[in-house]
């Protein structure tokens, strides 16, 4: 696109725009843009952060010296915000004004491609991957999606070669691996598939994903034995790409919900820690949420700190106590009449595990648990 | 919808098509969730395509007692040679008698078959093949509306919750009693697997002359029971590749149906899924075994932009290969604008690496645009001009009747056979087609009985051979084409 005066305001800027990025769209050129109905939006920080995005875009849209980047980079950030809330529509036209204004930017092609990817639009999305990747040949999280626009194409050749560039950028890149034994499969080529699928497991053997289609493969070769083997060890724990660009999206909520899954992502890799810091910071957003609490309280004693997660414990099950039904209540007092059977709190431990006992009658763990609380009693 | 994210109100209706007069046309019974269901009566001997509301003369109360109407299956479960409604609802089903005079009898709880709960999709099929219809019954979720909670999403918005969020509600088979009554055999034939059910289709997939079940569920693996051939059923889907896609991802299956698509005598299976996913089609090696063919088809690829429910495999434009047809529709309510979906018409091309299909919808008329929420949808003649009709029951918003313009100009071959035959259309100089009398599938909807087969330019009569269910094979020669014949077991040679 040819720039005009409008969009470059003095030589200046036009030159480091040329210079830098290549000169984007002239502002007449960009979609319109609105924010959605965010009244729904029943968290108050991210209806905040939803509100003050739009609003510092639309100073800076408003603003005729604002230079192209700049703009981009708020369409931009207005986009990413509306992903990490999940309004895929409406983050749609805030992306393409971002990467019309900053062309050279690979992010915002990026980012587009998702949003078409989450919404089912596999060519748009191939389209913006390509146009990401023009930008980042190398790039790992890139090639793989773009990769897995093309096996969604059904276009299994242009598939392989994005894949094994991707595991060119990256030998241990589980998710090309994934993929690319994939589009084996959909070729008919069972041993080649069998072949990468084994790489990725060896690489990381939490990526039980891989183990149904590995077992389709060895079917298909015939090994009955070793089919079933897989079939039995199948599972959905997938293996992304190294994408720091979505995991910044996943991040910039400041929610209860954000907070959980990050935590969840972080227990993953036994990072209990984080794990914990994740949980406390949902639980300072949500405190009347109890079961947010008990999560905190398994964290913290996972990660070692015993004395709060057993005050934790304590504060979840007593707010649980206005809604008993709570499927985890049970695992909440067991974990916790260990904690407190650990701390030397006998006497305590024996109440939660009694409970425990009365529920689920046949829990023999409780019931062992329960034995060695009475016998550390002190004798009254 | 109600603004509270229920997850009953995002699910229905079904639709069933029925000749319930046996005035040799097929009527219309639409779900309704609240308000009353009803029945239509087709009125096509009378000359021209015209439906009458005949429900308050029919008696039929569907959804007068309490329960929130989901989906309906047809059979003759007496044999009196009236077909019968089974209506599943979120509270109790009910089983409609036909009393062959015009009017139903409710006789849910005598019969047994009053299940209580929330399903969707059930299927009449008989499966040890003595001649009585017996029936399956896909439970969903257990879920309390009276407590129904919004889930929220990342940014706190209320939506409709994951399947996930709720415990599974068994399924459950009964046996045909041959006397007006079923039994509860779930636990005494082995199905003691169960996932949130949406889709049931029922076909011998393995060629053994016993029919089994398909079981689509919503987020879980899917099921096929293999029938034993001694009352008892085995699951098979993951040692035959039909539990989920080659990736081995879990998808939510909703609607889902049994047809033979590349013409090799045996049922291949497809099955709709979310926004993303894309269908399935899993192609049958005639021992029951499948292979993935969503991708190499081209089905995955064209419906990944959509959230399919309602499917059934039908030769649109009678060249002798069976299409696809989808209605669709979204189940998140956060971005309005994705909840409303086109249908989907995608047409067989045939190959020699198996089939390819193309989606056509674009030139099938305007009615493929029309974003609707698509839910149920009923394949059968309702003109009875020699193609397949299609009636849409549409979320929060009217049914339609697509009628087909185009199979027509081709040249057909109709059968009506006892529900469960399947038949061998011998032309001459080409291979066999397959098909299958059946009344399951799609989407908590029933469909036309009858078989259609579409011919293309061949104006030979052919020779059928029917597999009927108890095993017997008969030949009929010269079957007349470009209208329906009524083949009766011990009729043919």
């Amino acid at each position: 696109m040819i720039p005009s005066r409008r969009s470059c305001l003095s030589r200046l800027c036009c030159l480091l725009c040329l210079v830098v990025f290549g000169c984007g769209a002239p502002r007449a050129a960009l979609q319109p843009v609105s924010l959605p109905e965010i009244s729904t939006v029943t968290q108050p920080a991210a209806r905040e952060q939803l509100r003050d995005a739009y609003a510092t875009l639309d100073a800076r849209l408003k603003d005729p010296a604002t230079a192209p980047a700049e703009l981009a980079n708020r369409f931009g950030e207005m986009g990413r915000l509306l992903m990490a809330a999940e309004f895929v529509v409406a983050a749609e036209p805030f992306f393409q004004n971002a990467e019309a204004l900053s062309p050279g930017d690979r992010r915002w092609p990026y980012y587009l491609g998702h949003v078409y990817r989450v919404r089912g639009d596999v060519n748009a999305s191939a389209s913006a991957f390509e146009r990401a990747l023009t930008l980042a040949p190398s790039d790992e999280a890139t090639l793989v999606w773009l990769g897995d626009a093309y096996l969604n194409q059904g276009r299994l050749d242009a598939a392989q070669t994005a894949l094994n560039k991707a595991l060119a950028a990256n030998p241990r890149s589980v998710a090309a691996l994934y993929r690319l034994g994939r589009a084996a499969l959909a070729e008919g080529d069972a041993a080649r598939a069998a072949d990468d699928f084994e790489r990725g497991l060896a690489i990381d053997a939490r990526a039980t994903i891989l183990r149904y289609p590995l077992s389709l493969a060895y079917r298909q070769l015939g090994d009955a034995t070793k089919a079933d083997a897989q079939l039995r060890q199948r599972g959905d724990f997938d293996v992304g790409p190294v994408d720091p660009l979505m995991q910044q999206v996943g991040g910039l909520l400041d929610t209860a919900a954000v907070f959980e899954r990050q935590a969840i992502e972080a227990s993953k890799t036994n990072d209990w820690k984080s794990a914990a810091l994740y949980l406390r910071k949902a639980v300072s957003l949500e405190p009347a949420d109890a079961s947010l609490r008990q999560k905190l309280g398994t964290a913290l004693s996972m990660a070692g700190d015993n004395t709060a997660a057993i005050v934790e414990l304590q504060q979840a099950l007593r707010m649980a106590a206005a809604s008993p039904g709570s499927p985890w209540i049970n695992d909440a007092r067991f974990n916790l009449g260990q904690l407190l059977l650990g701390a030397g709190r006998a006497d305590e431990a024996v109440i939660e595990l009694q409970r425990v006992v009365h529920d689920v009658p046949g829990d023999q763990d409780a019931r062992a648990a329960l034995a060695r609380a009475q016998a550390a009693r002190r004798p009254r | 919808m109600s603004g509270k994210f229920l997850q009953t109100e995002i699910m229905p209706p079904g639709v069933a098509l029925l000749d319930y007069d046996n005035d040799g046309d097929l009527d219309v019974f639409l779900v309704q969730s609240i308000g009353g269901s009803r029945l239509f009566r087709n009125d096509l001997n009378q000359g021209s395509l015209h439906f009458t509301d005949v429900t308050a003369e029919s008696r039929i109360t569907a959804s007068l007692t309490g329960g929130y109407g989901m989906g309906a299956a047809v059979a003759d479960v007496d044999n009196d040679g009236c077909v019968d409604l089974y209506l599943t609802y979120y509270g109790r089903n009910q089983l409609w008698r036909n009393n062959c005079d015009g009017t139903f009898t409710d006789i849910s709880k005598r019969a047994g078959v009053d299940d209580e709960g929330w399903s969707v999709s059930a299927s009449f099929f008989d499966y040890d093949n003595d001649g009585w219809p017996d029936l399956y019954v896909g439970h969903y979720l257990k879920y309390d509306a009276s407590a129904g909670m919004p889930c929220l999403g990342l940014s706190g918005r209320p939506d409709y919750c994951l399947p996930s969020a709720y415990p599974v509600e068994p399924g459950r088979l009964y046996h045909n009693n041959r006397n007006g009554t079923f039994t509860d055999v779930t636990a005494r034939a082995g199905i003691t697997e169960f996932g949130p059910t949406l889709g049931v289709a029922a076909a011998d997939f393995n060629n053994d002359g016993w029919i089994d079940v398909y079981v689509a569920n919503d987020g879980r693996e899917n099921q096929l029971w293999t029938n034993q051939r001694d009352g008892t059923f085995r699951n098979t889907a993951l040692v035959s590749g039909s539990a989920m896609p080659a990736d081995g991802r879990a998808e939510a299956s909703m609607g889902v149906d049994a047809g033979d698509a590349d013409n090799d005598g045996d049922d291949d299976l497809f099955m709709t899924e979310l926004t993303g996913q894309g269908s399935n089609l899993y192609v049958n090696d005639g021992k029951g075994a499948f292979e993935d063919r969503s991708l190499p088809s081209g089905v995955g690829p064209a419906s990944l932009g959509l959230t399919g429910f309602g499917a059934a495999w039908l030769d649109a434009d009678n060249d002798g290969r069976l299409d696809l047809l989808t209605v669709n529709g979204a189940v998140v309510a956060s971005e309005p604008t994705l909840l409303r979906q086109r249908k989907q018409l995608l047409r067989n091309l045939g190959g020699s690496a198996g089939p390819r299909f193309e989606d056509v919808g674009a030139r099938a008329g305007a009615i493929f645009a029309f974003l609707e929420i698509g839910r149920g949808a009923a394949f059968g003649d309702i003109d009875n001009d020699g193609d397949t009709d299609v009636v849409v029951a549409n979320n929060s918003g009217p049914a339609r009747l697509l009628i087909n313009n185009v199979g027509n100009r081709k040249h057909w071959v109709g059968l009506r056979v006892a529900v469960g035959a399947r038949v061998e259309i011998l032309r001459t100089g080409q291979p066999a087609l397959w098909r299958r009398s059946r009344t399951d599938g799609s989407y908590a909807s029933a469909s036309d009985p009858r078989v259609l087969a579409g011919l293309g330019d061949l104006t030979l009569a052919p020779s059928v051979r029917v597999h009927w269910p108890d095993g017997r094979v008969e030949t009929f020669a010269d079957v007349p084409i470009d209208r329906y014949t009524t083949l009766k077991r011990g009729g043919g040679r």
